[in-house]
Parts: structure tokens; sequence; C-alpha cells
């Protein structure tokens, strides 16, 4: 039995709006994930998965509910948490002036890594193929090569877990199959990858288990297979419709 | 329990990359340095030259005069002699006289078409000085228009002019008469100016360096700490650095010593820039004048260190409070002439650094600063205000950081889980605001009633005060009683707040005494303000009524329930009583009475946050105003009690808020509202 | 517009802040300033008295000073310089037989000169005294001594004085006040819209693209009119009711804009903003952000308004010749409006000078934002590509005339 690297329990995260009133961004969410696993949080857009990642690395609080990252309690120690993870969202930019060399070096600094810290970055730029415009200024990087360089700084202190919100978003076809190409070995080499998507053929392609969310709650985890079995849907998005009409059946 | 050994090499990581980041951006690079290089030779010149172009025509005008009156002839004849006498004697001024006759020489010269218009007049007609044979001297008129400078000018010259023609007669006379051998030496004064030269100079670059260097710091410093905190939120890349294991102090702490050292850099490059003016003398200006040695540039180097740490600290407070980069652009505004004003104080004639100015950072620099510069600061007066600038400087750090850690977090405010604690929040922040709109309409009564007090009470106190407070109650549907904090206290304070209310007008008139000693004012202005008041043989049911229950009432709801129940969700409630008190004191619009009225609301304040409750206040308010009502038809002279009768007024007020703090039943309104609708989570 | 009446921020710096702000300044200005005046006569120099002992009683003698500090005397001249130079004796009086005076004072600072002007016009005093009574002595008139006294008249009245001082203050702080309160909304309209992505919506909507400039312009101009005129109501009301409570009953300049100029006024501020508005507009949109647009913009901003710093100048009214020139003559233009002196030929030149400028630059914008780069959003426009264009642009109608 393998310790999870992320344990999720009964979250919930409320918040007020002007407008809508009283929002409740995620009700009751509970998971886990396990070291070597690439964990896929899929549903449609506004589901919530963006707030439980957000909640997860640290960046928002819970209203109530525990999060645990490798042992570590989000809420008691979330400075310990942040050294285990390494966290990308749409809503993390870079630093504009900076190099996308210089970019990674910092990263890796400030984060504490202690290997070779310019053999590693080196080594994370030839990975994701980011040599031709190592050095130029980050505000002078297309929508692509920005993402592929925000996640290239995800990754550069090489911390055991990952939390990707949407990360292939907005690539075009080949960069996103060499973002996914990298998540695979990544899960290779051992570490947790926690990340959200809404386009389902790729949780189909990547994920080792699946939560499926839908406004806030989940609607069913387990693995592709077991999914299959529960719905008897071969494709998620039949499955996930199948869900979602139980769901609203049992009321 | 982040890792100590890591801390060092993180904020040093943090510091290295951003501040390359923030070098790299050209336009930081142009306002903070290029820019203020280019200012001040920019200004040098223009200045010359505006004073050069002045002084030419100044000394090219022609006088256009005409004479009027029965003597006319005997006028005109005059101001021809002067101005002969002149162009004869004196080398320096030559004047330029040329008669005009028009046929009404006074219409002439309200319609601007001459400069002068000179008369002779009789002086039996005028208030001589009584000595005999002066009714027969006549006297010169000269009319001249004093909105026009060029009048002015005139009317100077040919005054001198005259002036001169008449000391030539008199020679003339003493000599003849044999009265004096020797007019020019007799009872001759010499003058001898010892000042070291350039002095004069120094003098003035002394008392506006400080101001200098202070307003570049802000704004160069500006760009940069606007862009490290509020830009850097808006950008993202703030939440970016928020997942690493970088602590949010260490985080703080670091874009602290960026904008700190921006702002060193700008102070050091600044006073090089002075360095080149003056010592090296590099451009032909009045400040080459004054020599300045490397020495002494490099002590108001040092002296401006501390100005530098608190400008940063400013900075950077600024910058956490705003939600956005424009938001901060607002802010800061404000601030950099508030900033100015205590740079300024060497430019206030006797302030010197051994009266009450050594206590108010900045000030004590720049007085220190502009002491150095002319040849003489105490040192151990300037080592106090390097102290106390620099300790200003910590504790204005110390609180920027502790306001950026957590507004670091992008949920800076803990959001609000109910509908009414929803608009509590939104209150809170529209209610300071709103007075900004309530003062600018204050001012607008005050001028359009200024001579009927009464409607003017009426309509700032009831229409606006009262009324906007009522409608911004109404406009965020907060109930009225517990928004306010209209409940009963404890019935045990009423006979110790009755107590304090002369207490407290004891102690405010020390306070008055402090403030006519800081802001004199002229015994005219007193006597006017007093006959201003409402005129003491009205009824006395009128007087009450107008000068102490409805100001009261009105202005207690305004600044001790709306504005300060806002702004302590903020600040806090100490900082909000103060804040209160401070405009409050603003709102009565003149300088001398600003200090005693803030006292007063500083009274008031601690009453309403230390009972919960606002009527100990309104209470308070209207028999403190009363009693100076009364107070003020009386002979008893308040402005000057002794020591005991002091020591036992402190004593009181302190025991009537001791009684308040103890007996407090309830907790504050507002939290109470707060709390009922939170719910739990 | 209503988007930007909706963002609280624009409300508050355009319109707001020169409202309220105004009353708080120059408050504390005026407050400062009689501060200082107060200050300034209450400073008493400290003088000492070098001399003969008979003439010890020289001060008590002497009109007018009371007003300054005789301190304990130095032996000689030397001791006086001595103490000058160490600060604790403003100026000496040395009074040597004769009698013939010397005063040494510390030239620098301001309680020298003060003890200086005091002495000296004291010492005056009783010099004229003196030969006057020598004169009298010898048998000269009085008549004849006196030969005339002299006395000044200001013929202004409070009205003008204040318009005048108005006309000081007001040009610069008007200029001013209208390019920051157009500043913003026009580096937001264009930049800012570029940024929020809000651009490329609306200029791939149905609406002809110059028709949305145009609106754009339009609501950018009536904010920074609007500020303008603000700025003058509320600088007149503050030196009205501020001033006029620290010094009542004393021959106070009154400040009021009469009713007539208030067109001129009107019509400054519009001309202003819409010269104002459309620099910066064009500026801003070569820019892809807020901030970018901002740094383009500045440069303007100091162009606009150091026309106005030049109204320092003496005799600068509004002509026929000054009315050439753009920017300044709608300062001038306001200044004359205040005094009452505005002419007519002169302003019907600002109007149309100024009208000819927004034209020009309009026209400039209108092509700008034809180009594809600028409908894009993210392309740097360079000026000679750009020129390029314009001249290709004119050379394909010239041909087309032709052929």
């Amino acid at each position: 039995m393998q310790d999870s690297t992320i344990q999720i329990e009964n979250l919930v995260k409320v918040y007020h709006d002007r407008a809508r009133g009283e929002v409740r961004a995620v009700d009751d969410i509970t998971f886990s994930c396990r070291s070597g696993e690439i964990f896929g949080l899929l549903g449609p857009n506004g589901a919530g998965k963006t707030t439980t990642l957000r909640t997860v690395s640290t960046v928002l609080q819970p209203t109530s509910g525990t999060v645990r990252v490798m042992g570590i309690d989000a809420r008691q120690d979330p400075v310990g948490v942040r050294r285990s993870i390494g966290f990308y969202s749409s809503t993390t930019a870079l630093f504009p002036r900076l190099t996308a060399r210089e970019t990674l070096r910092f990263f890796a600094e400030v984060n504490g890594y202690t290997g070779d810290i310019r053999q590693r970055v080196e080594e994370v730029i030839h990975d994701l193929d980011l040599g031709s415009y190592a050095d130029v200024r980050v505000d002078r990087l297309s929508q692509g090569m920005k993402q592929k360089v925000s996640l290239a700084r995800t990754d550069i202190h090489d911390p055991p877990v990952l939390i990707l919100d949407e990360p292939t978003t907005g690539l075009d076809v080949l960069n996103a199959r060499e973002i996914r190409n990298r998540i695979s070995t990544l899960r290779d080499r051992g570490k947790t990858v926690l990340f959200s998507t809404h386009i389902m053929a790729e949780a189909e392609k990547l994920c080792d288990r699946i939560a499926i969310i839908h406004e806030g709650r989940l609607l069913g985890t387990g693995t592709l297979g077991e999914i299959r079995e529960r719905t008897g849907e071969r494709y998620l998005e039949d499955a996930f419709v199948k869900l979602l009409l139980r769901r609203g059946a049992d009321g | 329990m982040a890792d100590r050994s890591g801390r060092l090499s993180r904020i040093s990581s943090v510091f290295l990359y951003q501040i390359r980041s923030v070098l790299r951006d050209r336009r930081t690079i142009f306002l903070a340095f290029v820019l203020p290089l280019l200012i001040v030779p920019a200004m040098i010149l223009l200045s010359g030259w505006i004073t050069d172009v002045r002084e030419e025509q100044r000394e090219s005008v022609e006088i256009e005069y005409a004479v009027a009156g029965p003597h006319s002839e005997r006028a005109a004849n005059m101001v021809r002699l002067a101005g002969q006498h002149t162009a004869e004697n004196d080398t320096l001024t030559s004047l330029a006289l040329k008669e005009e006759t028009p046929d009404s020489p006074l219409s002439s010269l309200a319609d601007g078409e001459l400069h002068l218009v000179v008369r002779l007049v009789r002086s039996s007609k005028i208030h001589g000085e009584g000595e005999s044979g002066t009714s027969k001297t006549p006297m010169l008129v000269l009319y001249y228009r004093g909105d026009s400078d060029e009048s002015g000018w005139a009317m100077e010259e040919l005054g001198s002019a005259l002036e001169g023609l008449r000391a030539a007669q008199r020679r003339e006379l003493l000599l003849s008469s044999a009265a004096v051998t020797e007019p020019d030496s007799f009872m001759a004064l010499q003058l001898t100016d010892l000042a070291p030269e350039g002095r004069a100079a120094a003098y003035t670059i002394g008392r506006l360096t400080t101001l200098f260097v202070l307003f570049f710091i802000l704004a160069g410093g500006s760009v940069v700490a606007m862009d490290l905190v509020a830009g850097e939120r808006e950008r993202g890349s703030l939440e970016t650095l928020l997942t690493t294991s970088v602590t949010r102090r260490e985080l703080a702490f670091s874009k602290q010593l960026i904008v700190l050292a921006i702002a060193l850099s700008i102070c050091i490059l600044q006073v090089l820039n002075l360095l080149l003016y003056t010592s090296l003398g590099l451009l032909e200006s009045p400040l080459a004048e004054a020599a300045i040695s490397p020495a002494r540039l490099i002590l108001v180097l040092l002296l401006l260190l501390p100005v530098a740490f608190l400008a940063s600290g400013i900075l950077l407070l600024i910058s956490s409070r705003a939600r956005s980069y424009r938001e901060a652009q607002i802010l800061l505004f404000p601030v950099v002439l508030l900033g100015a004003v205590p740079a300024a104080a060497p430019l206030i004639p006797g302030i010197s650094l051994g009266s009450v100015a050594l206590v108010i950072p900045v000030a004590n620099i720049a007085l220190a600063v502009r002491g150095v510069l002319t040849g003489g600061v105490n040192p151990t007066l300037a080592a106090v205000s390097w102290i106390i600038t620099g300790g200003a400087g910590i504790a204005v750090s110390l609180w920027s950081a502790k306001l950026m850690g957590s507004s670091l977090s992008p949920e800076a405010d803990v959001l609000p889980s109910s509908p009414v604690q929803l608009r509590l929040r939104l209150f809170s922040k529209s209610a300071p605001r709103a007075f900004l709109p309530m003062f600018a309409l204050v001012l607008v009564s005050s001028s359009l009633f200024s001579d009927d007090l009464a409607l003017q009470i009426i309509a700032n106190t009831v229409l606006i005060l009262l009324g906007g407070s009522l409608l911004l109650l109404r406009r965020y549907r907060l109930p009225l009683r517990e928004t306010l904090g209209l409940q009963l206290p404890s019935p045990f304070i009423w006979p110790f707040l009755g107590a304090a209310v002369p207490a407290g007008i004891v102690l405010s008139s020390h306070i008055y005494r402090l403030s006519t000693a800081l802001f004199p004012t002229s015994a005219r202005m007193m006597e006017e303000m007093y006959a201003r008041g409402i005129g003491l043989d009205a009824p006395l049911w009128q007087l009450l009524l107008l000068g102490a229950i409805v100001p009261a009432v009105c202005e207690e709801a305004a600044f001790r329930g709306v504005l300060l129940g806002s702004v302590r969700r903020t600040v806090g409630s100490a900082s909000a009583i103060i804040i209160s008190s401070l405009v409050f004191g603003l709102f009565h619009m003149t300088a001398v009475r600003f200090l005693p009225t803030a006292f007063l609301g500083l009274m008031l304040g601690l009453s309403v946050v230390l009972t919960g409750s606002l009527l100990p206040a309104i209470v308070w308010h209207a028999l403190n105003n009363a009693l100076a009502l009364m107070l003020s038809g009386t002979s008893l002279d308040p402005t000057s009690p002794g020591t005991l009768p002091t020591l036992a007024a402190a004593a009181t007020v302190a025991a009537a808020f001791y009684v308040m703090a103890r007996t407090r039943s309830a907790p504050s309104p507002q939290v109470a509202l707060d709390k009922r609708h939170r719910g739990d989570g | 517009m209503r988007s930007f009446l909706r963002e609280r921020q624009v409300v508050l710096f355009s319109i707001a802040v020169p409202v309220v702000l105004y009353p708080l300044l120059l408050w504390g200005m005026f407050t400062m300033m009689s501060l200082a005046q107060e200050r300034g006569t209450d400073l008493r120099p400290r003088v000492g008295l070098v001399g003969p002992a008979s003439f010890r009683n020289l001060p008590g003698s002497l009109a007018g000073l009371e007003s300054v500090d005789w301190l304990e005397v130095p032996a000689d001249s030397q001791g006086a310089a001595e103490a000058i130079a160490a600060d604790s004796l403003d100026a000496a009086l040395i009074v040597r037989p004769g009698p013939s005076f010397e005063m040494l004072y510390d030239g620098s600072g301001e309680a020298g000169p003060l003890a200086r002007r005091r002495i000296e016009n004291a010492l005056e005093d009783v010099r004229e005294g003196e030969l006057r009574q020598r004169a009298m002595l010898h048998g000269v008139s009085p008549t004849s001594w006196e030969y005339f006294h002299m006395k000044a008249l200001d013929i202004a009245s409070r009205r003008e004085h204040g318009s005048f001082m108005l006309s000081l203050m007001l040009p610069i702080f008007f200029t001013v006040m209208v390019a920051v309160g157009s500043f913003y909304p026009a580096v937001d309209s264009t930049a800012g819209d570029r940024e929020r992505k809000t651009w490329e919506t609306l200029m791939s909507c149905g609406v002809d693209r110059n028709a949305v400039l145009t609106a754009k312009y339009l609501s950018v101009t009536t904010l920074g009119t609007t500020a303008g005129l603000l700025n003058v109501g509320s600088m007149t009301l503050t030196l009205s009711t501020i001033l006029a409570p620290l010094a009542r009953g004393a021959q106070m300049p009154a400040f009021s804009i009469s009713a007539g100029s208030i067109p001129l006024v009107v019509l400054s501020s519009l001309l202003l903003a819409a010269m104002v508005s459309a620099g910066m507009m064009i500026l801003a949109s070569f820019a892809r952000d807020f901030r970018e647009g901002q740094a383009l913009v500045q440069p303007f901003y100091i162009m606009a308004i150091l026309p106005a710093l030049l109204l320092q100048l003496p005799g600068l009214r509004l002509e026929a010749l000054t009315a050439l020139v753009p920017f300044l003559n709608t300062a001038l233009l306001v200044r004359a409006a205040v005094l009452g002196t505005a002419g007519l030929l002169p302003t019907a030149i600002t109007v149309a000078v100024s009208t000819a400028a927004v034209a020009i630059m309009m026209r400039a914008a209108g092509h700008i934002s034809l180009q594809e780069g600028a409908a894009a959003g993210d392309m740097r426009l360079r000026a000679p590509a750009l020129l390029q264009s314009f001249i290709d642009k004119r050379s394909e109608k010239g041909g087309a005339h032709a052929g």
C-alpha cells in the first residue's frame, strides 16, 4: 500500500459574490493521490477544478475540510507544503523581463534546489526543447512558448508533487503532445501529478485515476476502467453525462 | 517552520532577480534616474531666463503718465525734474518718461492706457504729519494700478526718482545754508555683510534640497514600488512566487530591499547632481556661487539616508494597500503632496532645529541639511534628527512589511460569508471616501452662507454631515441603530462623563494655547471669530440648539458613527480614533482650531470605542459646546489653568474612561452585527 | 463613456481629486504662508551695540526698534564680528564719534537682513530728523525743506486684484488639470482596451471603425473638459472661501469670475481638452498595455504643460501672434477670460488653430487605426512605415484622379 502523497477530505470552499450571492465553489470533495500516479480532475468550466487545485497548493484557504500534501497539513504548515509542490495555473504568470533561462534559474534557487542548478536548468531546457529561445525575454515569447517555460519552472526544483491546472489549454497540437509526454515521464519517475482538464480525450490518454467534478461536487472517482464499468460507457464524455443524470435522479 | 538556513539565499535570489527585472525596464530607468538629472538644469536655465527677461522688461519700460488736477503744470514740472535728475546723476537706472494728455487721465489709467497719473494736491486736504509748515507743503499723489506689473514698476521707478530729486534738493539746502559741511558723511551708515560669499546661495540651496530629493525619490521610487507589488499582483507573477518556498515575510522583505536600494541610488545621484551645479559650477547660475565643499555634501548625503529609508517605506505602504497599479498611482498623488509639507519646513522663517521641529521626521533632517550647507549645525541635534527620522523609517517599514505580508496573499480580505457582512464591508470601504465630497460641500456651503452663521450650521451639520451619513446607511441597507451604536451604555458612566466634560475643557485649553503658539493668529482674527459667533444676545434656547445639540448629534453621527465605525474595520480601533479625530479637526477649517478640535475628537472617539455606544459621545459633545459657549460669554478666562487643576482634570478624564472600559456590557454594535450574520467557518 | 463612469477610479482621479484636493491643498498652503508671514514679523533679530557709553541709550531713542533684541555688548567690532560668525548675534551696530555708524550683519538667513532693514530704516529716520533740525536752525524754511510729500494710491478694485491673482495662478493649474483629467481616460480607452482585449472585440463589430474612435474621443474630451471646468470653479471657490475668513476686513482681493467670461472659460476648456485628448489617444494607440500607454503619453503630457509655464513671462498676452501657438493659446485665453481682456480676433484664431490641430490629429488617428497592425493591437508601428503607407494612399488617390 503506497502512501498517499495528496489527501483531500471533505473540502469545502465558499465565497460570496455580489451578483450571485453565496457560491459553493467546492462542495465536500474527497480524494487522494499516490506517488507515481497521474490523477486527473475532470469537469466542465466552472466546475470547481481550479479552486480545488488552488486550495491544495495553499494559494487559497479552505472554508472547511483538510488538505494534506506529503503528510503535511496545508492549514498548519503551508510553507512546508509549498516546498514539496510545483504549481501551475493560468493565474500564475512569469516575470516579463527575465529570459527563460534566468526564470528557470531563479525558481530553482528560490525553491532551494539542492543539486547543481546550472546543470538542472540545461537539462530541463533540453527536455522541453526550449533551447532556441532560452535567452529571449519572456515578454517577447508567444503564448505557447510562455506556457512551456511556465511548465518548466513548475518542475525545475524537482518537487515530488506537481499540481497543474489545465496545462495544455491554449497550446497547439504539437506542443500539447510534448507536454503530455513530459507529464508521463514525470509520472514514470515516481512523481505525483494532479492535473485538471476539461478535455475528456486528454484524460483518457493520460490519467491513471480520474475524479469527475461538476458544480463543485464529486460525481465519481476511480481508474478509467472502473468508471467505464460503473457507467457502462466507453467514452468519458458519455460516462460523464450518465453520472450527471444519475446524480440528478438521486436528487 | 521555514528553514532558516535557506532564508538568506532565498531573499538574495528574489532580490537579485527582481532587481534585474526592474532595471531592465527602460521607463523605470528614465523616470527614476535620467529625468531628475535633466530637470534640475532645465529648471535652472528656465528660471534664469525668465528672471532675465523680467529684468529687461522692467528696465525698458517707458513710463506713460499723465498729470491731473488743478496744479497739473507744477506736477508735470516736478516729474520732468525728477527725470532729469535721474538722467544726470544715476548711471544705473534710466528713466524713460512719456507724458500723455488724455481727456480724463484717471479713466485712461483704469482702462490700462496709462501707467501712472500724477496729481498735486494741497496738503491741507490730507491728514498732515502735525508739524507746522507742513500744511503748505504740497503732496504728490501717484495713482497706479496694483493689478498691472508695469504700472507697479512705473510707480516704484518714478517714486524713487522723485525721492532722489528731493534728496538732492535738501542736500543743496544744507550746503548753501552751511548747516552741515558734508551732508553725505553726516551720520552715515556703513553696511558690511559678513556672510561669506555664496552663503546666501547656499542658504537657498539648503532650504530646498531636502524637498527636491524627497520629491525625486517618491516620484522615481514609486514606479518601482508600484510595479513590485500592485503591478505584479495584476500580472499574476505574484501568485507564482507565492507557491514557491519563499515565505510571505521573506518576499516582503526582498521587495523592501529593492525599493530601498532604488531610493538610496536616487538620493546619491541627486546629491552628486547638486555637486555638479554648485562646486563644479557646471552651469552659469546663482547656484554656482554657493561654494559647497564635497565634505559637506557627503554629510548632507548621510543626513538624507533616513529620509530615503522613510520614503521607501511609505511607497511600499501605498503599494501594498492598493489593489491595482492604477489605484496605487491615485493614492500616490496626495501622499507626495503631504510629504512635501515637512520637507518644506526650512522655508518657514524662524523655525530652527532647536524647537519642536526636532521631533518631526523629515522636517528635522531638512533643517539639519540647511544648517550643514550654511556652515553650522549642532552635531547632537543633527544626530537626534537622524535617529528620529531613521526610527520613523523603521516603524513605517515594519508596518508596511506586515501589511504586505498579509496582502500578498490573494485572499487578503477574508471573504464575507453573509449578505450583511458583504454590505458592511462595502460600507467600510466607501464610507471614508464619502467624506471627501462632504468636505467639498461644506466648503461650498461655508462660502455661500458666510454671513448667516445659523444657516451655515444647519446646512453643514444637518444637511451635509447628518444627511450624508444617513444616505450612506440607507445605500448599504444597514440598520441605523446598530451600525451607529445607538443603544444605551451602562448607567454608571453618566456621572463620570458629566465630570469629564469640564475637565476635558480644561485640558483642551492647553491644547488651544499650544495651537496658538504654532499657528499665530492676529488679535484681529480672534476678535472676528468671537464676533462671528451666533451673537450672544440670541435667546438661550437657540444658542443651545444651534451651537450645542444640533452639531453634537450630526457631527457624532458622521465622525464617530460612520467614519470611526467604518475605518475601524480596516485599520483597527486605535488608528481609527486618530484618523476620525484628524478628519474632524480638518472639517473645522481653520488652522488654529484644528488641534483643539482634533483633541476633542480623540476623547469622543475613545468614549465610543470604550462604551460601544454613540450616545455618550453625543452627550459629551453637546455639553462641551454648551459649556464653551457659556464660558465665552463670561469673564472667566479658561485659557490658563494652573498645574493642579490640570492634573485634576486629567485624572477626572482618565477615571471616566476607566469606568467606561470596565462597564462595557456588550461588544460594540458593529461587531455584534458582524458576528450575528457570520455563521460558522 | 458609461463604462468610464462606472469605474470609480476614473471618476475619482479625473474629477473628484481636483475638486476636493484643491481646498485641502490651498488651505494648507495658505496656512503655511500666513504662518511664515506671522513668524517673519515676529522674528526678533539679536543685535549687539558697540560704542562709547554715551550712546548706550541710543536704541531707546530709535523709533521702531523695539522689535529687535539688543544684547549684551561685545567690547569692540572684532568681538562683534566673531559673535556674528559664531551665530550668537545676527547683527551688530558700531557707533563711532561723529557720529557715524557701521553695521555688521549676516546676510544669509532671515534674521540678519531683517535686522539690517529695521536698523537702517530707523537710523535713516533719525538722520533725516537731525538734518531737518539743523537746516531749520540755519534758516531754511520748512516748506523748502519738505519740498513735497508723496503718496501712492492703488486704483485697482478688489475685484481687479482678484482677477489678476487668479489670472496668474489659474492658467497653469487649469492646463495641468485638463491634461491630468484627460490622461487616464485617453490611455485607458486605447491602450487599456488593448490590454483588456476588448479592442479587438470592438474593432470586429459591425460598427464603423471611425465611429468607434470618434465615440471614444468624444467621451475622453468630455471628461477632460469637465475636469478643467470643475477646476476653475473649485479654485475660485476655494480662494474666496478660505482666504476670506483668514483675513476678513483687510483689503482682500475679491475672487470671482464674471458671468461674461464663463463662456470663454468653457471654450478654452473644450479646446484644450480636445487637443490634449487627440494627442494622447494617438500616442496611446501605439501601446500594448496600460503601462506602455502611460509611458508613451507622458512626454506629450509634459509638452502640453510646458507652454503654460511660460506664462510667467510678463507681458505675454493673447494676441494674434501668440494665438497661433497651440496649447499656449488656450492658456492665454483662459487668462484673458478671467481678466476680461479677450479680444475677438485672437480668440477666433485660437479656435481656428486648435480645431485645425484636432482635425489633423484625428485624421492621423483614423489612418493609424485603419492600419492592420493597429487592429491586431500587438504591433509596434514604425513611423516611417506609417508615413510610407500614408504617402502610398495619397498617390493612389492622386493616380485615381489623374487616371
